[in-house]
């Protein structure tokens, strides 16, 4: 074992701390008092939150600033990878996290008799789960954070025990969960049958050494793959999100919407590029149908839902179909727009998604239903929400001056470059269509009249998640040079293998 | 030749004080629906004036774009802030400026949440200044975009009886267009590398190099087509124009008809003839049917129309014929004629070109007069069926009289700025396309008769006794519509303020064009 103790701890910090909170959490909720623990418990989360995500910002600087590459032992190693994709990705975990964890407390005090301070130290546990997931390199481990990931968001999904849609909701989640679960691990044990490995590296090299691809390994990606599709909620795999997003607390669904699918992108680009690069052509055409059904069945059922949450399900069925055009798309060696667009995707999608739901969020505090119905004149009623919700879905339809558009250049830009031109037409003519529902919700919105007046008082803290949602979205919108940028780090995830 | 000015400042003050108003509008107080109105009209009126500062001190002569300005916006993928004007898009920015701050004044009549419907208007004058004034795909793009939002709040909030359908017709129509242009401009994209190993979305550079070839190229020579026909709205595409123009508020039926729809056609001239010089060659006979199409056509529909909204509206798809046979024409594949010489040729295609140009300024001018007298009208009748009125002009001797004028002016009558563009238009191409310029003459004559048939009816005969009160048009809507009355007559008589910098510009165009 190294004796270098900051090597071991360093790159792993952010999980450590996270891991600590939640920990800390669950049994400072046994002993604070009881007048006193919403607050101290939702500051201390904020706080630690905040640590985790400095801590990854500084590892981030250290791998990028340091002229050798991370030295790591080699047990470690072996089984994560802390990379600056992996890193980017984790400070967009805690990010969403750290929006969730904002626009959840007045939600839950209206909506939670019991378990209210068990509530934050779950979602700790679920980016811990995310923020492992996206340095994973090794099928164990893999399987092992997806599953803390899982059983913690099937657990919210159903917490709000007195609503039947609710433990309905989690009860579905959880099945459909399990039984993909179960696929995924019965595509690893194919894997490892064929490759003697479980780590992605070695999984390479038995590979390139079978020669000609064997039916089998493709069998056990494939599978795994499905796995993977359930956890992104990519159709056909998508069955259990829009009762879920459905049933959830809002504030919950907001980040199962947006923090799996981070995680998710993460292994499956991981698995991909490290572990299968051999047979690119397979995966790629298999990653491209599944990102067309997305799409175009996300968007299409979304026209007639008149539930919002159900109508943002379907809408994030249609977005990941649009991120996986990225991940089926080719890399390329210079000025990468693949990578540079998956990930400009993930933290614009972040921002826009959790943002719609922290204003659905706020539109049911007042009192009102999950219906579309519900949000008629809410320009007159409440300008802020309004305007907040309409340039989220305009991002999340990909309008400019909003974020939403630089997302879907680059995927797009990146599927003509590797010849999938008839896949960016799909998505081109999919945000058409997307337009149409976004806009149904901006129309009832500014265009009806308000049938009866509402008084909508929101706590600052949720009001400053609305602010800082819509100040990512505009700001990247304006000017997303940096982030473009910055997004290029994860180019060197092919390189580097 | 004169000094090109080299001002940096203009065109970013010109298409973001409208952004910076709109931004002011909503901090302003509620119950206060006249500051709100002052503030907006200000703030038109200084966008006005640094427009006609542009206009003069544009160097008339030149082909080259100025007040240009360029700086780095996203350099990881190539993307730069680059701004500049031509004789193309500097009348066209010009009028914006114009017919914007016409709109805002008529808008005083505006008492439904002023605040939000001011500062939708000027978010609307920067995305139409920036989309005539950008000199980068992605700056187009974005601009291109940002014009159509502002667009559907004014048709949906403050729109006639259809308005939401009318509103999200309208933005899905055009955005169908603008995803496709978006494909192209990506394809374009990808196609160019630069000295420097990177891409570029800068269009001189774009249009200098014209790095697509073959079917790559006549794919993306259709993807922008689409987007552009759309806008205008070229037959079959136009089927949302009639809609959105009825159900749209006055002032967003005025900059509809007089700025929208003349982002397609610039664009056309813009993009599609130099990026794709070949492709135009082969299909300029579509271009040129499709515009034969729309003038017979749409004047026809114009004829058979009751509503009196509808009617302009229509006419509007008629005149923009004109414009896409110009195009058309300029567009052609220079064919060797036995006794006539190149040269005269190539000056026939800069006149239909010039022609082409002219036109969409003067119908901007026209039409936006036009559907403001119909908006005048309508707030005193509540209703526009031209059946239901009657003997009118002897209630409102004015008003008869401006709309005669500006009747007479849109049927193309000598003297007033809508013979200059037709003819030459006209004149330009029946060297080119023979047939199509005779067939065009239909349209002239049946846009006369419908036109005169409608002022017979509304204005002639016997008074309709239900309009035996009607109020004459007011002071604030003389204002409003006496700059345009003016210019229909000026460059009706003298069109060189307009043509001489639009001459420039297409003779350098169609030079080049010719010689790729």
């Amino acid at each position: 074992m190294s004796g270098d103790f900051g090597s071991v701890i360093g790159p792993v910090a952010p999980e450590i701390i996270l891991c600590v909170l939640g920990l800390l959490l669950l049994v400072a909720g046994m002993f604070l008092p009881a007048h006193r623990k919403a607050t101290i418990i939702f500051w201390t989360c904020l706080v630690g939150l905040g640590t985790a995500l400095c801590s990854c910002v500084m590892v981030l600087a250290a791998i990028a600033l340091s002229p050798e590459p991370l030295q790591m032992p080699n047990w470690l190693g072996a089984t994560l990878r802390v990379d600056e994709f992996a890193l980017v990705l984790k400070i967009l975990i805690n990010l969403a996290t750290i929006l969730t964890i904002l626009i959840s407390p007045e939600y839950i005090q209206h909506r939670l008799t019991a378990g209210r301070s068990e509530y934050f130290p779950l979602v700790v546990f679920a980016a811990l789960g995310m923020t492992l997931l996206v340095s994973a390199t090794d099928l164990i481990t893999i399987y092992v954070a997806m599953e803390l990931t899982s059983l913690v968001s099937y657990v919210l999904v159903g917490y709000m025990k007195r609503d039947p849609k609710s433990t309905e909701a989690g009860m579905k989640y959880f099945l459909v969960g399990a039984a993909s679960s179960a696929i995924m691990l019965y595509g690893m044990s194919l894997t490892y049958g064929m490759t003697g490995a479980t780590d992605l590296a070695s999984i390479r090299r038995a590979i390139a050494e079978l020669g000609s691809p064997e039916p089998m390994v493709l069998v056990g990606l494939i599978l795994m793959v499905a796995g993977f599709g359930f956890k992104l909620a990519a159709a056909p795999f998508h069955m259990w999100a829009p009762e879920a997003y459905e049933g959830g607390p809002t504030p919950i669904v907001a980040l199962i919407s947006v923090g799996p699918k981070m995680a998710g992108i993460a292994v499956l680009l991981h698995v991909l590029e490290i572990g299968f690069p051999e047979i690119r052509d397979h995966w790629s055409a298999l990653i491209a149908a599944i990102a067309a059904i997305s799409m175009v069945l996300g968007n299409l059922t979304a026209i007639p839902q008149k539930n919002i949450k159900r109508m943002l399900a379907y809408s994030s069925i249609g977005q990941i179909g649009y991120i996986l055009i990225g991940v089926a798309s080719l890399p390329q060696s210079m000025n990468d727009w693949r990578t540079s667009g998956i990930i400009v995707y993930l933290l614009v999608y972040a921002f826009m998604n959790i943002g719609a739901f922290a204003v659905v969020t706020a539109v049911s505090n007042a009192g009102l239903s999950d219906d579309i119905e519900d949000y008629r004149g809410l320009a007159q009623s409440s300008p802020l929400l309004a305007v907040a919700l309409l340039v989220f879905l305009a991002s999340l339809a990909g309008l400019p001056p909003t974020a939403g558009l630089w997302g879907k250049a680059l995927i797009f830009g990146a599927a003509i470059y590797s010849g999938f031109t008839w896949l960016a037409v799909v998505g081109v003519a999919c945000s058409v269509v997307s337009v149409f529902y976004y806009f149904n919700v901006v129309r009832v919105m500014f265009f009806l009249k308000a049938t009866t007046p509402h008084t909508f008082r929101n706590t600052h803290l949720l009001t400053a998640g609305i602010i800082i949602a819509i100040t990512g979205t505009l700001f990247i919108g304006v000017y997303p040079e940096p982030f473009i940028a910055m997004a290029r780090v994860g180019q060197d995830i092919v390189a580097a293998r | 030749m004169q000094q090109v000015l080299r001002n940096e400042w203009l065109l970013t003050a010109i298409v973001f004080l409208p952004l910076l108003g709109a931004i002011v509008t909503l901090a302003l107080p509620k119950g206060r629906p006249a500051v709100v109105k002052m503030w907006a009209t200000v703030i038109a009126f200084v966008t006005l004036v640094l427009c006609v500062y542009m206009y003069a001190a544009f160097a008339k002569g030149s082909a080259e774009m100025q007040f240009a300005t360029s700086r780095p916006w996203i350099p990881s993928i190539g993307v730069s802030y680059h701004l500049g004007v031509d004789g193309l898009s500097m009348p066209l920015v010009a009028l914006t400026g114009l017919l914007t701050f016409v709109s805002i004044l008529y808008s005083w009549i505006i008492n439904e949440r002023p605040k939000e419907y001011f500062a939708f208007f000027l978010l609307l004058e920067t995305g139409m200044m920036g989309t005539f004034c950008a000199l980068d795909f992605v700056l187009f793009y974005v601009f291109w975009e940002i014009s159509l939002v502002p667009m559907y709040f004014l048709i949906g909030i403050w729109g006639g009886p259809r308005r939401e359908y009318a509103a999200i017709k309208f933005f899905l129509y055009t955005l169908v267009g603008s995803v496709a242009m978006l494909l192209a401009i990506l394809a374009l994209y990808f196609s160019y590398t630069g000295p420097n190993g990177k891409h570029t979305f800068d269009v001189i550079t774009l249009i200098t190099a014209k790095p697509l070839a073959g079917r790559a190229a006549m794919l993306a020579f259709w993807a922008f087509y689409l987007s552009f026909a759309i806008k205008m709205p070229a037959f079959p595409f136009h089927t949302w124009l009639p809609d959105a123009h009825v159900e749209a508020p006055t002032a967003g039926s005025i900059i509809l008809a007089g700025v929208l729809l003349k982002m397609g056609t610039y664009g056309l001239v813009r993009f599609n003839l130099p990026l794709f010089p070949q492709q135009s060659q082969e299909c300029a006979w579509i271009l040129a049917a499709v515009g034969v199409i729309a003038i017979i056509y749409g004047s026809l529909v114009a004829m058979a129309q009751s509503d009196l909204k509808k009617l302009v509206a229509y006419s509007s798809v008629g005149h923009m014929g004109f414009v896409m046979i110009g195009i058309a024409a300029a567009a052609a594949p220079l064919v060797d004629v036995p006794g006539v010489s190149r040269e005269l040729l190539l000056n026939a295609k800069v006149t239909a070109l010039n022609g082409a140009t002219l036109q969409m300024v003067n119908h901007g001018l026209i039409t936006g007069a036009l559907f403001l007298l119909v908006g005048v009208l309508y707030e005193r009748a509540h209703h526009r069926n031209i059946d239901g009125f009657g003997g009118l002009m002897v209630k409102v001797p004015v008003y008869a009289a401006i709309l005669i004028y500006v009747s007479l002016a849109s049927l193309g009558l000598p003297g007033l700025c809508g013979f200059v563009g037709e003819f030459l238009a006209l004149l330009g191409t029946f060297a080119i396309f023979k047939l199509a310029a005779g067939l065009s003459v239909i349209g002239i004559v049946v846009t006369a008769a419908y036109f005169l048939w409608m002022l017979q009816r509304v204005l002639l005969g016997p008074l309709n006794e239900r309009y035996k009160d009607l109020m004459e048009i007011n002071a604030l809507e003389k204002w409003a519509v006496a700059p345009l009355l003016i210019l229909i007559f000026i460059l009706g008589v003298y069109p060189a303020p307009v043509l001489d910098p639009v001459n420039a510009a297409m003779d350098h165009l169609v030079r080049n064009l010719m010689l790729f």
